[in-house]
């Protein structure tokens, strides 16, 4: 190694063991936090809504499909949006348009709930 | 299910309101069987058949108000009732409840009313009533174990 390169090499080093350093300190977000893409899903699966707290942006639409081999709804507390009995595998969306906390839950099984946050 | 109910359930095991309330309104209905039979050894038999029509009565409301809906919000087919225990225990338990329903208002309307002609009537009034009761307890345990299955297993 010549003089030059290992001038080089020892300074890159400390940069990038401070890239790794700040990008291993720095908080991690669940990405049901953040706001993601237009298009958002969440599963129903042992009983279990997941992400149990998702965040979209206004005008998402977000799909609910069922996993569970056994049937579901998904309704809103307030009555915004209200599914049908879901069987496996059955799918109900729903496009956010106003900016709120929407919780929901399913009516076969009240212990079931969640919540959309739409930012 | 029913809107004449709120949501979520009182008895703390992740059932409606409705299908709490049922299951609290089944074992009092239960209890009064009981009754009813008691009253029927002390030979006070109007006592007697005003107990028991009154909770045969009061069943067939349950079923229209609370467990009918529930089990035709699932519709389940015979594919399901057969593979899943979830829609086994709700259609076994359906089919002794309307064969126990069906036979108590047989038995109402004959001990009751003149309505049936002499041979649509039976003789043996102790062999068919104790036969309703016994039928009667088979539906309510098959009816807790079906709560249990639809609301208590899963949370588990």
């Amino acid at each position: 190694m010549t003089r030059k390169n290992g001038w080089v090499a020892g300074l890159a080093a400390p940069v990038m063991i401070a890239v790794m350093l700040l990008s291993a300190g720095s908080p991690r977000v669940a990405a049901s936090d953040q706001p993601s893409a237009a298009n958002a899903e969440v599963k129903i699966d042992n009983f279990v809504f997941g992400p149990q707290t998702l965040t979209v942006p206004v005008g998402a639409t977000v799909t609910w499909t069922n996993k569970d081999d056994i049937p579901h709804t998904t309704v809103s507390t307030d009555g915004v949006f209200k599914s049908k009995v879901m069987d496996t595998d059955e799918k109900f969306s729903y496009t956010f348009t106003k900016a709120e906390t929407y919780s929901y839950f399913c009516t076969i099984h009240p212990k079931m709930t969640g919540k959309v946050v739409v930012q | 299910m029913s809107s004449f109910f709120p949501t979520r359930g009182f008895l703390g095991t992740g059932a409606t309101f409705a299908a709490d309330i049922n299951l609290v309104v089944q074992l009092i209905m239960g209890a009064a069987l009981i009754t009813g039979l008691v009253l029927a050894k002390q030979k006070r038999y109007q006592a007697h058949g005003i107990c028991q029509t009154t909770v045969l009565l009061l069943n067939l409301l349950m079923i229209g108000l609370v467990m009918w809906p529930s089990f035709r919000q699932v519709k389940p087919s015979f594919r399901k009732v057969v593979h899943n225990w979830y829609y086994t225990a709700a259609a076994g338990h359906a089919v002794l409840g309307i064969t126990a329903e069906l036979l108590g208002l047989y038995i109402v309307i004959v001990a009751g009313t003149d309505i049936l002609p002499l041979r649509l009537r039976f003789k043996h009034w102790k062999r068919w009533m104790q036969t309703e009761l016994v039928l009667w307890f088979i539906v309510l345990v098959s009816g807790v174990g079906t709560y249990y299955v639809w609301y208590m297993a899963p949370v588990r």
